[in-house]
């Protein structure tokens, strides 16, 4: 397995495995379809759109009245996804594997775009947020999810007091990075920086659900999410891992199992 | 493979449009004079996955 910049996962070597979350965060991809508000004939662009959401759900909705472009790095996450699209056999939505900060779209192009939870993983988020205003028609609609601060994202957050001081600093989880642009205006500064007048910002609770905490545990163990972590520790404190993590976890348990909080930023407007 | 998304996408280094050659399956930059590759109904749009174009290679559109 490569490491990725930043200690993000290793996208490709994940890709497969990653939809294991996928469930969890599709509050999220709703919220911003409803935002996105999208009318027949639109030609749309979701950018960092991993295994194809929300770019495929989408697709569903709108019965291939909308032209969906899906785009992402990672050509393992874009495989996946196209795979999607086939076994689907959904028409008028393709992807393509490509720079996210610098898109190989001439400006213009789309009436509405997309993001979700791609800004701030972005080695340079501001050049992919310059690129966003960029392909975007003027008048056209964006809509983007970027996780809140550190303390509202949980899972993150217990990983990264789980593993630190026991791997090196530079194997630790990005939590910084995934969370920078959940500071107080963060996103908005960005988004001006960018060009963008019309910014609207709503922090948004939703939960993570899993039966029991073996569960949860389970997907993070299969998804690979945490490997580059694991890779780096003795096999001897790998239980001690789970344990500790189970500590955190135990003030979410309730009678309808685990239920995690995260907060995210819905942001969108038109350009 | 679908040509919509064919015609919208260009060069990532220069912008310029891209001319599709359907037997080798690239989209060729002539300015740059580099082929990115289409694999398995995908257009890889990553500089380093491009082909340089030999000198003696024409390309045609």
């Amino acid at each position: 397995m490569t490491k990725s910049a930043e200690n993000q996962p290793d996208w490709n070597a994940i890709a497969e495995k990653f939809d294991t979350w996928l469930p969890q965060i599709k509050p999220v991809g709703d919220a911003m379809l409803i935002k996105l508000n999208a009318g027949k004939g639109d030609k749309i662009l979701d950018v960092a759109s991993g295994t194809g959401e929300p770019a495929i759900s989408l697709s569903q909705q709108m019965h291939g009245e909308v032209m969906i472009t899906g785009v992402d790095a990672a050509a393992g996450m874009v495989k996946v996804a196209n795979a999607k699209v086939k076994e689907q056999a959904l028409n008028n939505i393709q992807f393509s594997t490509m720079p996210v900060e610098s898109l190989t779209f001439n400006e213009a192009i789309f009436d509405k775009v997309l993001c979700r939870f791609g800004v701030m993983l972005f080695a340079n988020p501001q050049q992919g947020a310059n690129e966003l205003f960029r392909v975007l028609k003027p008048g056209g609609r964006y809509v983007l999810a970027v996780w809140g601060e550190a303390e509202t994202m949980p899972t993150m957050h217990w990983s990264y007091q789980v593993f630190k001081g026991k791997v090196p600093d530079e194997e630790l989880p990005p939590l910084a990075k995934i969370t920078s642009m959940g500071a107080p205006g963060a996103i908005e500064t960005l988004l001006e920086n960018a060009g963008f007048s019309d910014i609207n910002v709503e922090r948004i609770t939703f939960h993570y659900h899993f039966d029991s905490f073996d569960d949860y545990w389970q997907v993070v163990e299969s998804s690979d999410i945490l490997k580059q972590q694991y890779d780096a520790l003795p096999e001897s404190d790998r239980q001690s891992i789970r344990n500790e993590v189970a500590r955190f976890a135990q003030v979410h348990v309730t009678g309808e199992g685990l239920r995690i909080p995260h907060e995210y930023l819905l942001v969108w407007g038109d350009k | 493979m679908d040509r919509k998304l064919l015609d919208i996408l260009v060069c990532p280094l220069c912008k310029s449009p891209l001319v599709f050659n359907k037997e080798s399956q690239e989209l060729i930059c002539k300015a740059d004079r580099l082929a990115f590759p289409i694999k398995d109904d995908i257009p890889v749009m990553l500089e380093e996955e491009a082909r340089q174009l030999p000198p003696e290679e024409e390309v045609e559109g």
